[in-house]
């Protein structure tokens, strides 16, 4: 969930004291389904009216009215339903809830009956957090008749409830925070991995055990394995993330050999993916006792890969393409997964050796964030340049008559010492966003302009008034990403055949 | 001008907000609008036809010109409204009667986005118009509207 639904979250279920025993709420959810994980993303909560949710002997009721006004609701967001409800925590208890079998039985019951109104694929979950703020989530799943012999065969109706509870709960805002459920789970399908204490030992020492815990429990995209992506992916080990998941499309060849970190010769040679070589370096350098990283070929604006990207606690991205940019900004807001960008821009005079112009810049986006639309990361020009075929993209559609044709530059100029600085200035943003290391250097977009020797910060740092970015926020699954071909990626594949 | 045979194209396979954008067109301003190709990440729209004299003063095509009449269309994205129109495109190429050189326009096929189009439906006479969307509204998939009206004007302005 977003911070602000959070929030609104513990206003409503841990108001002031005095307060019931028990208090309720209805929100809504949808579904977030990568690979690996299954995510429920609560993305609006139906603010209850005076009476609407009591608590008396026969415990927490919430009225057939707020439930009608929540599936209406549901319904016109093409959403599902969760029913959350608090438990009493001992004073300085650390224990998660767990749902009682009152609960099992009233939530299976009410879920149910709403189930039958809402679409088939709705999702339909019960949570409790404590008074402590520590959570129990589980999602039902049930066969709804949809025959009069159906209704009379006992594998359909309530009967059919099946539960599979959540193991991590996350709220996302300029902060991702990671906590953990009644049910426990290693590495990142938790909210605490295994740490290191010699390898990562000068680390502990800055952000303890607990910072370096919750950095092990992270599965961490990374878009692109190029200058700036070939650098990260070790860095990232190193520092002792959990998992890595390495999207790239491109073969490694020896025309990148200045600023491809961990790839040789022989890589070269034999034409390597670039992912491969990014999780070869990712392995031999990490730091985390369980890490893994995985390989996708695949390129990040295309539906194929949306699944891996889904798995991810929060993403790096180190791809050039303003689609890119766009996709992964979009991806940020509707499935709640924090995004990093990051990119170099240089231009040099050759005679003089002499930076003519130039810039590093990092960002982020998500809920919290200004979107990086907002932010001028990227522009829907850009973004629709980067969707034409290679050979009539970039300023060739611009062509006045009289006027020569443009030389269009195939790579543009890279330096390694500028693609370090990024991914230095990327990894600490995300120590910010998952650990709170810099919680004043969190927002918005950092610029380093070498020609200056300068490093700061654009003046956004909120979307516009008119941004769409809130409307789509937390839509998971049911929010279509501007995905398509990716000509480059097509393009490859041809030169390679 | 040749006839253009069109090839067929599910609309139910394209993005709901697409195909919201090119209802808006036929409920709005064109009934007849047509998907006639979709090549890679654009949908070629046919606008039907300019002519010189016609009925439908909206689709007027200016006495500049040496043909009397051209069939229209233009270059919208599939992502719309997250990626804008562009490029307007002729069949025939059109040439001004003065002779004079057309901002922005790639006579014949010597452009590769007319080119790729002229094969696909088997015309080799396409003219490009390499036009944006400066300008123009892309707030949600209805703002495709403009696209008519926006392609026919380029072909006004000569």
């Amino acid at each position: 969930m977003s911070t602000d639904i959070h929030t609104t979250l513990q206003q409503i279920l841990l108001p002031p004291k005095p307060r019931p025993a028990e208090r309720g709420v209805i929100a809504l959810v949808h579904r977030s389904n990568g690979f690996l994980r299954r995510t429920l993303l609560i993305q609006d909560v139906v603010i209850p009216r005076e009476g609407e949710v009591t608590f008396d002997i026969h415990g927490l009721q919430f009225s057939p009215a707020y439930k009608s006004r929540a599936t209406d609701a549901a319904a016109v967001a093409a959403a599902g339903i969760i029913f959350i409800h608090t438990h009493p925590a001992l004073v300085g208890s650390t224990a998660n809830p767990r749902p009682s079998n009152d609960d099992l039985t009233a939530d299976a019951r009410d879920l149910y009956a709403l189930g039958q109104t809402l679409r088939s694929d709705a999702p339909l979950a019960a949570g409790i957090m404590n008074d402590a703020g520590r959570w129990s989530v589980r999602e039902y799943a049930f066969r709804f008749p949809r025959s009069a012999r159906e209704t009379r065969n006992s594998a359909f109706g309530i009967a059919s409830a099946r539960m599979s509870f959540a193991t991590a709960v996350r709220v996302v805002g300029t902060r991702l925070i990671k906590t953990a459920t009644d049910v426990s789970a290693p590495g990142p399908a938790g909210a605490q991995g295994a740490t290191a204490p010699v390898a990562q030992d000068s680390s502990i020492r800055l952000w303890g055990e607990i910072g370096q815990r919750a950095l092990a429990s992270l599965r961490v995209g990374l878009a692109g394995a190029g200058g700036v992506g070939s650098i990260l992916a070790e860095h990232l080990a190193r520092l002792g993330v959990g998992q890595l998941v390495i999207v790239d499309f491109d073969r490694y060849s020896s025309d990148v050999a200045n600023r491809t970190q961990g790839a040789t010769r022989q890589d070269a040679k034999e034409r390597r993916l670039k992912v491969d070589l990014a999780a070869r370096a990712a392995r031999r350098g990490a730091t985390a006792p369980e890490f893994r990283a995985f390989p996708m070929t695949g390129s990040v604006v295309e539906a194929p890969t949306m699944p891996y990207l889904l798995d991810c606690d929060v993403i790096l991205n180190a791809a050039d393409s303003p689609w890119a940019r766009q996709v992964l900004d979009h991806l940020a807001f509707a499935h709640l997964i924090p995004v990093i960008h990051g990119g170099t821009l240089l231009a040099g005079d050759a005679k003089t050796g002499a930076l003519r112009s130039g810039k590093a810049e990092v960002s982020a986006t998500g809920p919290g964030q200004a979107c990086s639309q907002c932010a001028n990361v990227y522009s829907i020009r850009d973004v629709t340049d980067a969707q034409e075929a290679p050979d009539v993209r970039g300023p060739r559609g611009y062509v006045r008559p009289g006027e020569p044709t443009p030389e269009i530059e195939l790579r543009a100029p890279s330096v390694i010492a500028f693609n370090a600085l990024v991914a230095g200035l990327m990894e600490l943003r995300l120590l910010a966003i998952a650990i709170g290391t810099t919680p004043d250097a969190i927002v918005g977009v950092q610029r380093y302009y070498p020609i200056e020797g300068t490093l700061g910060w654009g003046a956004i740092r909120a979307c516009k008034t008119d941004c769409s970015r809130r409307e789509i926020t937390a839509f998971g699954d049911t929010y279509p990403l501007p995905l398509g071909r990716d000509l480059d990626r097509a393009a490859r594949a041809s030169a390679a055949d | 001008m040749s006839a253009v045979s069109v090839p067929i194209v599910d609309e139910g396979s394209l993005p709901e907000a697409f195909r919201a954008g090119l209802r808006a067109i036929r409920t709005r301003v064109l009934p007849t609008v047509s998907i006639i190709a979709v090549i890679d990440n654009f949908a070629i729209l046919d606008l039907g036809t300019m002519q010189q004299g016609g009925s439908d003063t909206s689709a007027e095509l200016p006495p500049i010109y040496e043909e009397a009449a051209v069939r229209l269309f233009a270059r919208a994205p599939l992502n719309f409204p997250h990626a804008e129109p562009y490029g307007v495109m002729t069949i025939p190429s059109l040439r001004r009667a003065d002779k004079r050189p057309m901002e922005r326009h790639h006579p014949s096929s010597s452009h590769a986005t007319a080119k790729s189009f002229g094969t696909l439906i088997g015309e080799a006479d396409v003219g490009f118009w390499s036009f944006d969307w400066t300008g123009m509204p892309r707030r949600e998939p209805a703002d495709l509207v403009a696209i008519v009206e926006w392609a026919r004007k380029r072909i006004r302005q000569g």
